[in-house]
């Protein structure tokens, strides 16, 4: 039984190298939808960009985009870029669409400008979440370069914060 | 019901046993505390965990912890009495308890599942995304489960401290 305990607090350690090749790599330019639109992620060229991959039963996903909203004014001053895109088919298992996910849990964000809300496509979940991480990010500098990958923008603001802020990463 | 009752009470009158039981509630409490929110953390038990309680996960981990501090005296007794304990059913229940919001939407599953697959393709795709979802969106119907089976426990362990006080008497 006290192994048990002691088994969960050691996973607070533990970090997982969630990155589909070694970081810092170049950004692959593959499309998602928005708004019925396709996007391709070179279109962010320049700016800092969060690629958000998640599945909207994933309960850090609700926390984050919770967190993600609380911090606006910091991303308006540092012109990050948010593009929270539904897993490729949620990730395989149902739940709710984005629209409906956003409205609940994050109703401001609609009629911001540095928030891109959509669905990630198969060759970008091929490429970028191949083993199906159900709340993955990428942080990608202005020169389409991945900077860091990690789970959880709510326990993992700092990383954000720091890279919205030009602070290095690695 | 009774059977609990009387096994605590023969159980709980020693004092010893009263500190096991209030050291176990307070351990486990902090255990259930940090662990059932880290469906909301991504896996990670800790105190930022705490953050993410709510009133659900609050009395789960009351229960949970509740149960384990009743039943630990009593296997404690029984062993010391030179009988059988029951704990499987306890651990199944403990394992529920601790590890579903730490699969729930942490890398580890789709880790454990990636390495699996490399060895056993036909264990790849999305099966653990089934489990995590399910977990996800079954947490509730998981944790009644767990606080079921500590109970089921603690009474199987009640019995047994009873049938072993008549067979002295």
């Amino acid at each position: 039984m006290f192994a048990l305990i002691l088994m969960s607090q050691s996973l607070a350690a533990w970090s997982f190298n969630l990155a589909p090749q070694k970081v810092p790599f170049a950004i692959p330019n593959v499309s998602f939808t928005s708004q019925s639109k396709q996007h391709s992620l070179s279109d962010y060229k320049g700016k800092k960009v969060i690629l958000w991959l998640f599945s909207t039963w994933c309960h850090t996903c609700v926390a984050s985009v919770k967190a993600m909203q609380k911090n606006q004014v910091l991303w308006n001053k540092t012109g990050l870029v948010i593009l929270a895109l539904r897993n490729y088919d949620n990730g395989g298992y149902p739940g709710v669409n984005m629209p409906a996910f956003m409205q609940k849990f994050a109703p401001k964000v609609k009629s911001l400008n540095n928030w891109v809300i959509g669905e990630a496509s198969q060759q970008m979940d091929e490429k970028l979440n191949a083993k199906k991480f159900p709340d993955i990010y990428f942080l990608i500098d202005e020169n389409g370069i991945v900077q860091s990958v990690n789970t959880a923008p709510n326990i993992s603001m700092d990383i954000i914060l720091k890279f919205a802020n030009g602070s290095t990463l690695q | 019901m009774n059977t609990i009752i009387s096994a605590l009470k023969t159980v709980l009158k020693i004092q010893s046993y009263q500190w096991i039981a209030s050291i176990s509630f307070l351990l486990f409490l902090m255990l259930y505390l940090t662990t059932l929110p880290a469906s909301y953390t991504g896996g990670y038990s800790s105190f930022e965990a705490l953050q993410y309680l709510n009133p659900i996960l609050i009395s789960f981990s009351l229960l949970m912890s509740l149960l384990v501090a009743l039943m630990m005296p009593l296997i404690i007794y029984l062993i010391r009495q030179g009988q059988k304990s029951s704990k499987s059913s306890a651990t199944g229940g403990l394992l529920i308890g601790v590890l579903a919001p730490m699969l729930c939407c942490s890398p580890l599953l789709p880790i454990a599942i990636g390495f699996i697959a490399s060895v056993l393709p036909a264990m790849g795709g999305t099966f653990g995304i089934q489990i995590q979802g399910f977990i996800a969106t079954h947490q509730i119907e998981l944790f009644t489960a767990a606080s079921l089976l500590l109970w089921y426990s603690l009474y199987q362990n009640a019995k047994r401290v009873i049938r072993g006080v008549q067979c002295r008497t």
